[in-house]
């Protein structure tokens, strides 16, 4: 069973990635806020984290940056879900080392969960650029 | 007393005057010396008898010697007149002598080339009836007998300018002395005239230079003043600099701007009493200055830059927007125009504007994003079948949700485009990148409807622009293609070359645009009818924005359409931009 933390602060989104990801089999973790996500990280090594950008405490920017400086997660991959959409921030967040970038509003949900998918099936392909 | 005097000398003055003087004279000493032969030789000499005086004797002698001593004197007199003519004859100068009556008596060779009268025809003339223009002869005649009686006249013993009559009747300028001679007790005048019309002719010539130089300097006083108050009133900074970059004038508002009084910067490098710093906060080393090309001389330009600011006097900063500008006189460069202007609001708007875009952007999105997740779920039936009826709800609440989403996407793309001060890109663009990027972010939307999108290949490799805002443009084509092309359809987009430009073609099968609706398909919020009723979400924004950037990266955009023939839109833009 994959193992899923999804970052992000508004209930109603966690709601429906925790559902679709449930229904898909994975294991779900939440994390509300950029600190909790340490304390998740440490609880359980995630093989995929869904990573929102403005988060209470600590940004999404910054949580990935300590990610990528970590050497026991670097390695794992990051999916941003934000709906920050200016090339400026999406460029800065594939630069810190996110795989993907998807601005929640203009995609479905099903197509969040199939990158899951591709991810979770190690054909996830990492993005360089838009 | 005076008078008699006067009559005296003038009696004495005449010829018969001269002799009986003479005689007078040699007759006194006639009797002088032979008294003293009669009172001294005999005291000296006792012998010799008193000599008697004869005056038979003394007569004939006086009549022997006179004519010889009148002789004498004359010859005196007549060597200092042929001297006299000699010298008035020689003169430049008219010089005219007038008798009692009013009429010539003398009149030498310049007075024959001034006024063109020989001595012939003038001697005995009235003189002011030969040489005086009509108009003045009433103060002569008024004055002159006065002067027959006394000498004097309002117009002697000064030299003033009148004006003289040639014969022929030419009226010509002339300067007149006048001085009064007594000749045999009555008055006579000596005229000196010179013609000055060759004189008048100058100063006339240089009272008109003087006047057009007057003029002229008025008028450059005048252009000073006016660029002067000019550059005062400018509302922006403005410093002209030398060849070399050396500071030749600032005005007022560049003083109050960067705190330096003019008079401390003149002569001064301006690259080096005005240092500069980038927006990252460093300072800018002279060679990468944007204005020194033109300050070191070499005449390109107008250059413009908005990304630095100048060190003020008190080491603070200030944001401007520079033009430099050649001054070019007569084909060479000579200097520079720096013109600046505070920006310091603008910039500070720009920050406002961008952190309020990111921030209503991410606002307005997230609540959208929240209902279009949920409602996916629902459509799932993650948490149960829905009825026949939950689910068409479910669709049409998506629908809306999308129609909201679509709306706030492109107002803030509005937004964003018209906020942005920023000049299009220019760099090489793959084509085949771009067209890779459009498929998999239109792909699925295509798919989705059943409609064929074709992306033909082409020779070409890259075009130089801003690839950002070409594909936004494309994308904006290809999806209203899509959005208007019936289940089924097929968008075909092409790309060919005609000439030095580049043109993409997005050729669909739809709706088309009506006839009398097409002048206005590129305004703002604008929606065909048929469009209205074929799709509902669309938001009138699209093409005004795919039209705007069109204008931003130097893109031509038109197209072709019929109502329910479908419609091609062509995208024409230089492929290079050397």
């Amino acid at each position: 069973m994959n193992h899923v933390l999804i970052v992000e602060d508004e209930d109603f989104l966690v709601r429906a990635l925790k559902d679709n990801l449930v229904s898909e089999g994975h294991s779900v973790a939440v994390a509300m806020d950029g600190e909790a996500v340490f304390d998740e990280l440490k609880k359980k090594k995630p093989n995929l984290i869904l990573l929102d950008l403005l988060l209470p405490k600590k940004n999404g920017f910054d949580v990935l940056k300590e990610i990528r400086q970590s050497p026991e997660w670097q390695l794992i991959p990051v999916v941003i879900l934000s709906n920050l959409g200016e090339d400026s921030e999406i460029k800065k967040a594939l630069e810190l080392g996110a795989n993907d970038y998807f601005v929640k509003s203009q995609h479905p949900i099903q197509e969040v969960i199939e990158k899951v998918r591709e991810y979770l099936e190690g054909k996830g392909s990492t993005k360089v650029g838009l | 007393m005076k008078t008699s005097y006067h009559k005296l000398k003038n009696f004495i003055n005449t010829p018969f005057g001269v002799i009986l003087l003479v005689a007078a004279v040699v007759f006194g000493v006639e009797v002088l010396v032979m008294e003293f032969l009669f009172v001294f030789v005999p005291v000296i000499q006792a012998s010799v008898p008193p000599i008697a005086f004869n005056f038979l004797d003394a007569v004939i002698l006086t009549l022997a010697v006179s004519p010889a001593l009148y002789f004498l004197i004359y010859q005196r007199i007549h060597a200092d007149a042929e001297k006299l003519r000699k010298i008035t004859e020689s003169a430049q100068d008219a010089i005219i002598v007038m008798d009692n009556h009013g009429r010539v008596s003398f009149w030498n060779e310049a007075a024959e080339t001034i006024f063109g009268y020989t001595k012939t025809e003038a001697i005995g003339k009235e003189l002011h009836k030969l040489i005086a223009p009509e108009k003045s002869l009433n103060a002569f005649n008024h004055n002159f007998k006065g002067f027959q009686e006394t000498g004097e006249g309002p117009i002697l013993e000064s030299v003033r300018e009148v004006m003289a009559l040639r014969k022929g009747g030419e009226e010509f300028p002339a300067e007149l002395a006048v001085s009064a001679l007594p000749i045999n007790g009555t008055w006579h005048s000596v005229g000196i005239v010179r013609d000055i019309t060759a004189r008048k002719k100058r100063e006339n010539l240089l009272r008109e230079r003087e006047r057009e130089l007057t003029e002229v300097n008025e008028y450059l006083r005048n252009k000073e003043a006016k660029e002067q108050a000019l550059l005062a009133s400018l509302g922006e900074g403005m410093i002209s600099t030398e060849i070399g970059g050396e500071i030749i004038t600032i005005n007022r508002v560049a003083e109050e701007m960067l705190g330096w009084k003019e008079a401390e910067l003149v002569g001064k490098k301006l690259i080096e009493a005005i240092p500069a710093i980038s927006e990252t906060g460093n300072i800018i080393p002279p060679e990468n200055r944007v204005c020194l090309n033109v300050t070191a001389g070499a005449c390109v330009g107008p250059l413009t830059d908005d990304t630095s600011a100048f060190v003020k006097k008190n080491g603070e900063s200030v944001p401007v927007a520079i033009t430099t500008t050649p001054v070019i006189i007569g084909g060479k460069c000579s200097g520079a125009v720096i013109i600046f202007r505070d920006i310091t609001n603008e910039k500070e708007l720009e920050k406002t504007r961008r952190d309020l875009l990111s921030l209503a952007s991410h606002q307005l999105r997230t609540p959208l994003s929240g209902t279009k997740w949920l409602i996916e779920t629902l459509q799932r039936e993650i948490h149960g079948t829905l009825t026949e009826k939950q689910g068409e709800y479910l669709t049409q609440i998506y629908k809306i949700n999308e129609r909201m989403t679509n709306l706030v996407h492109d107002m803030l793309g509005v937004l964003r485009m018209e906020g942005d001060i920023n000049p299009a890109k220019i760099e090489p663009v793959s084509i085949q990148t771009l067209f890779g990027v459009i498929t998999e972010t239109l792909g699925n939307v295509a798919k989705e409807k059943n409609i064929t999108l074709e992306i033909s290949k082409t020779a070409e490799s890259s075009i130089d622009t801003d690839s950002l805002l070409l594909r936004n443009i494309l994308e904006c084509l290809i999806s209203n293609a899509i959005n208007y092309s019936n289940e089924g359809g097929a968008v075909l987009v092409e790309t060919k070359r005609d000439g030095a430009d580049i043109v993409f073609s997005v050729k669909d099968s739809g709706i088309g645009i009506p006839a009398d609706e097409q002048r206005q398909i590129f305004q703002r919020f604008y929606r065909a009818t048929n469009a209205k009723t074929f799709d509902t979400k669309g938001t009138g924004l699209g093409l005004y924005i795919a039209a705007t950037l069109a204008k931003k990266i130097g893109a031509k955009l038109t197209f072709e359409s019929a109502e329910d023939a479908g419609t091609t839109f062509f995208l024409r833009l230089p492929a290079s931009a050397k």
